[in-house]
């Protein structure tokens, strides 16, 4: 039987790549069309990375703008304005994560708990909803609400809160305004990991006398770990990105102190400015820092026996 | 199974073709900029009725306002007629190329760097430093002007006054169109307040014209408009918006100003935070702010959208704005506030230190050019660009103004002094086969003029009030002619380098955005303390986000320019040169305008 077998694996090994291919062609053939996707849209334009690298001009094209090294990099680094970008990018990512991250969990189990069908759907549905409006839009309600003398909620209390033009008060509504936008949306995926939690276990501990924050605590919380962890992983890797749609629409030239973040510095320098290398640069730096807060953050779920991403 | 196999087949060859397709189309292709036998193109004998014999492209961009309700801009009644009446003649096939007119630089910049086919002919902007950027970076070819003279005839007589404008370093590279007067931008102010204040508000056209205020009248007006608050009790005397880098802060600068403080800071591209005037202005918009004569959220309205909802509704004094004859300001505002007049505001007086007279101070003229283009180094047949601008040039009018009784009608139209004349009335809501792409195919024929011209002054009157004034507003365009026409010569164009300020390219969306920053910690500061507090912070922290560089960069090359003589011989009026401290000089006014000009003291020399 042994030699049968391996006469068998060693006929399998001959029959190599080209059987495959002839015997499953079509089936390659199609996912050319996804792999095409990848070269064309993913890796070719990782070439374009050599911006970075070069004094970079359109109308000379990649081989002949001359290259500068590690210069445009110096530049960045020593600029203050991105140093304010990438403070302001950090900063408010943190807020975000800390402020954005619990609440779309806690929603969700706040949701499991509401017993009444009909009030959990229509809960549901109006917490979805905000997601649907974009940034333009909540930033025009923003404005005609918390503008300081005419906006309704100044206009109502007869106050002139600069919601909106002080740089404090403009960092709690950004980090506000986002939460409100995502929080609704980002149940679904929380509600879906306690659906998969086995009830036996909520009546195991109810007759072990467990009350309703005991079973959330020590079931549900539980089983919701290995979501969090992945959701977290991946909130991570975003720590260093950030939303150009919404601070661009909700800044104004008061909080451009604490507003500027690496999208909107990219977009001006970069694009407004036509200096391609920075901005290519900037980015290339993005991506690589977030590629290891994720690779980082895997490595302590792994540790930790949470399981991870990668 | 022997369906799906064939489906699965189709599917899979149709996969690797794209495949293959894709890949196959990575090569940039020769990036060599192209040769031109000047002396062979010059031996073509009657260049209007030359045809080639192999057919060629020629691609023209076209900008694309994203109008909705507009043919596309690539492919529309007019374009086929180009193609019809000047591609076909030739043998040459006309394609359009759209180019957003948001984003412009970026999608040339694209364009330039893709494939040489898929490049345009040529690449044009309405800034001239971005011009002249292009032109530094390798995107022109150098013209030979013969070849304009020998190919584009017409075109090159019509635009022989630009020629100092098309030169870069020696070598020229540009093409310009021109730029006649345009008298459709109004800075309104409502007359119905002005008289509620008590003053005496101009009841004719010529009034309108000539109506002048001292700055501190003016102050004295809004304030007036402030306290009995006339549009309520929200009153706004005065339109205010986020300024961008052209700040005008002409009232305080020196008149005339020397050369050296014209090429350094009288500019479109950068603001002169820096600058004495500038200081002197923002202060002054600091006190109208604490005055509540301007809105408090004037720096939130980045759009402008809401200053022009507070005119419109009646709560604000001032307004500025290109005048249609289907504008949405004027008859709203009627609509709203049945008993609202505007007249164009008053000419500002500002005080001379020196001399303690009152004077209307130049402000920026418009450049004597419109669209600047330059040929792609690339282009192989620049004769065939040159004759495509020929035939713009030729058959301007019918561009302009289209088919009769289609595009337009002739009507009679009579001056105050009785004589009358035909004009060309063009119809806005004509939708039938040949309507007008975006402003009368303005977007066509910008590459050899700007605007419509007369063959008369009057008639150039009368074709801005036909083109511009809704009914009941015809004052408003008659007053600004008569008032262009007597106090232009005052103003001054920018100063025009004849090389790339690298430097300005690099920073000045960097700078804008500072200065916004520093005009809106300034202006909305609390008190005078906390004012210069702020400006001497943000004059540092601009110096060192990158004008210092600019400034030095500048500097450097206008004295090689004046080294080298390459400043234009005579310098324009309001313009003294650098060591001539007698600040009384100017050029004398031209003729016919003495009576308008400021004072008997200037155009004297002591």
């Amino acid at each position: 039987m042994k030699i049968q077998t391996k006469k068998e694996t060693s006929a399998k090994r001959k029959l190599g790549v080209m059987f495959y291919l002839k015997r499953d062609w079509q089936l390659y053939a199609l996912i050319a069309i996804p792999l095409l996707f990848i070269i064309v849209f993913k890796l070719l334009p990782l070439l374009g990375l050599s911006i970075a690298f070069l004094d970079y001009n359109p109308i000379l094209g990649f081989s002949d703008s001359p290259f500068i090294g590690f210069s445009v990099f110096k530049e960045i680094f020593t600029s203050r304005e991105f140093l304010i970008a990438l403070r302001n990018t950090l900063v408010l990512n943190v807020f975000d994560l800390i402020c954005g991250f619990p609440m779309p969990i806690i929603l969700a189990i706040l949701l499991t708990e509401i017993t009444c069908g009909w009030y959990k759907k229509l809960t549901q549905t109006l917490l979805y909803l905000p997601h649907f409006l974009s940034w333009v839009i909540i930033a025009g309600i923003a404005y005609q609400l918390f503008a300081p003398s005419t906006g309704i909620i100044n206009v109502m209390m007869g106050t002139h809160i600069p919601f909106l033009t002080e740089k404090w008060h403009w960092a709690v509504m950004y980090i506000l305004s986002a939460v409100w936008q995502s929080m609704g949306w980002g149940t679904i995926i929380y509600l879906a990991a306690i659906t998969g939690i086995n009830g036996d276990l909520y009546e195991a501990a109810s007759i072990d006398g467990a009350g309703r924050w005991k079973k959330i605590w020590h079931v549900t919380l539980p089983g919701m770990k290995p979501t969090i962890v992945v959701m977290l992983i991946m909130a991570l890797g975003r720590l260093m990105g950030s939303n150009f749609e919404r601070v661009n629409v909700l800044s104004n030239t008061s909080v451009k102190d604490f507003s500027e973040v690496i999208a909107t510095y990219v977009y001006r320098v970069g694009l407004e400015s036509n200096r391609f290398n920075i901005s290519t640069a900037v980015g290339l730096f993005q991506s690589v820092v977030g590629l290891i807060l994720v690779l980082a953050s895997d490595k302590v779920a792994k540790a930790l026996d949470e399981g991870g991403l990668v | 199974m022997k369906f799906r196999k064939i489906i699965s087949t189709i599917a899979a060859v149709s996969a690797l073709a794209a495949t293959a397709a894709g890949l196959g189309g990575c090569s940039l292709g020769n990036r060599a900029p192209a040769v031109i036998d000047t002396e062979a193109l010059l031996k073509i004998e009657d260049p209007e009725n030359y045809v080639y014999d192999e057919r060629i492209t020629l691609k023209i961009p076209v900008y694309d306002r994203g109008q909705s309700g507009l043919p596309p801009v690539t492919d529309n009644y007019w374009t086929q007629l180009v193609q019809k009446e000047f591609g076909d003649k030739h043998n040459i096939e006309v394609k359009f190329i759209s180019i957003p007119r948001a984003g412009e630089v970026t999608k040339f910049n694209q364009l330039m760097a893709g494939k040489v086919k898929n490049q345009p002919d040529i690449l044009f902007h309405y800034d001239y430093p971005q011009v002249i950027t292009y032109a530094k970076q390798g995107a022109f070819q150098t013209i030979d002007e013969r070849l304009i003279e020998h190919f584009a005839p017409d075109y090159y007589e019509n635009t022989k006054d630009l020629e100092e404008y098309t030169y870069v370093n020696g070598e020229r590279k540009l093409l310009g169109g021109t730029r006649p007067k345009a008298y459709n931008f109004v800075s309104v102010i409502r007359k119905d307040w002005v008289e509620a204040a008590g003053y005496k508000a101009p009841q004719t056209a010529e009034e309108e014209a000539d109506w002048e205020m001292t700055e501190d009248e003016y102050f004295d007006m809004l304030q007036k408009f402030k306290t009995m608050q006339v549009g309520g009790a929200d009153t706004i005397p005065l339109a205010f918006s986020l300024p961008n880098a052209n700040f005008s802060n002409h009232g305080y600068r020196d008149y005339p100003l020397t050369a050296k403080d014209w090429a350094l800071y009288a500019d479109l591209s950068v603001a002169s935070l820096t600058w004495e005037p500038t200081y002197k202005q923002l202060k002054y918009d600091w006190e109208l702010n604490q005055k509540g004569l301007i809105s408090s959220e004037w720096n939130i309205d980045q759009s402008g959208d809401t200053s022009k909802q507070n005119f419109v509704s009646g709560k604000q004094g001032t307004y500025g704005f290109y005048l249609t004859k289907s504008n949405d300001v004027l008859g709203a505002l009627t609509d709203l506030v049945s008993d609202a007049d505007v007249v164009l505001a008053p000419s500002v007086k500002s005080l001379e230190e020196d001399t303690g007279e009152y004077i209307v101070k130049g402000g920026r003229s418009d450049n004597p050019f419109g669209l600047m283009s330059g040929i792609n180094v690339h282009c192989e047949h620049p004769e065939a660009v040159l004759m495509y601008f020929e035939w713009l040039q030729d058959n301007l009018e019918l561009m302009q103004y289209g088919i009769e009784g289609q595009n337009y009608k002739l009507e009679k139209f009579t001056m105050d002094n009785g004589e009358t004349f035909d004009i060309k009335v063009i119809d806005d809501s004509y939708q039938g086969e040949s309507r007008f792409n975006y402003n009368s195919n303005k977007d066509m024929w910008c590459l050899v003029t700007e605007g419509r011209v007369g063959d008369t002054p009057d008639e150039d009157l009368a074709i801005a009030i036909y083109t511009y004034a809704p009914k009941g507003y015809e004052h408003l365009i008659e007053a600004n002619y008569i008032r262009t026409q007597r106090g232009d010569y005052r103003n001054y164009i920018d100063f025009l380098f004849d090389r790339s300020i690298d430097s300005l390219a690099d920073k000045s969306a960097t700078l804008l955005e500072d200065f916004r920053q520093a005009a809106t910690d300034c202006i909305n500061a609390k008190t005078e303390k906390e004012f210069d507090d702020a400006y001497k912070t943000w004059c540092k922290r601009y110096l060192d986000d990158g004008y210092q560089e600019i400034l030095d960069e500048k500097t450097a090359a206008y004295e090689d320019m004046k080294k080298n003589d390459k400043l234009a011989e005579e310098l324009p009026y309001g313009i003294r040169p650098d060591d001539d401290d007698n600040k009384r000089y100017m050029a004398p006014v031209p003729e016919g305008l003495e009576d308008t000009a400021n004072s008997a003291e200037y155009g004297k020399k002591d």
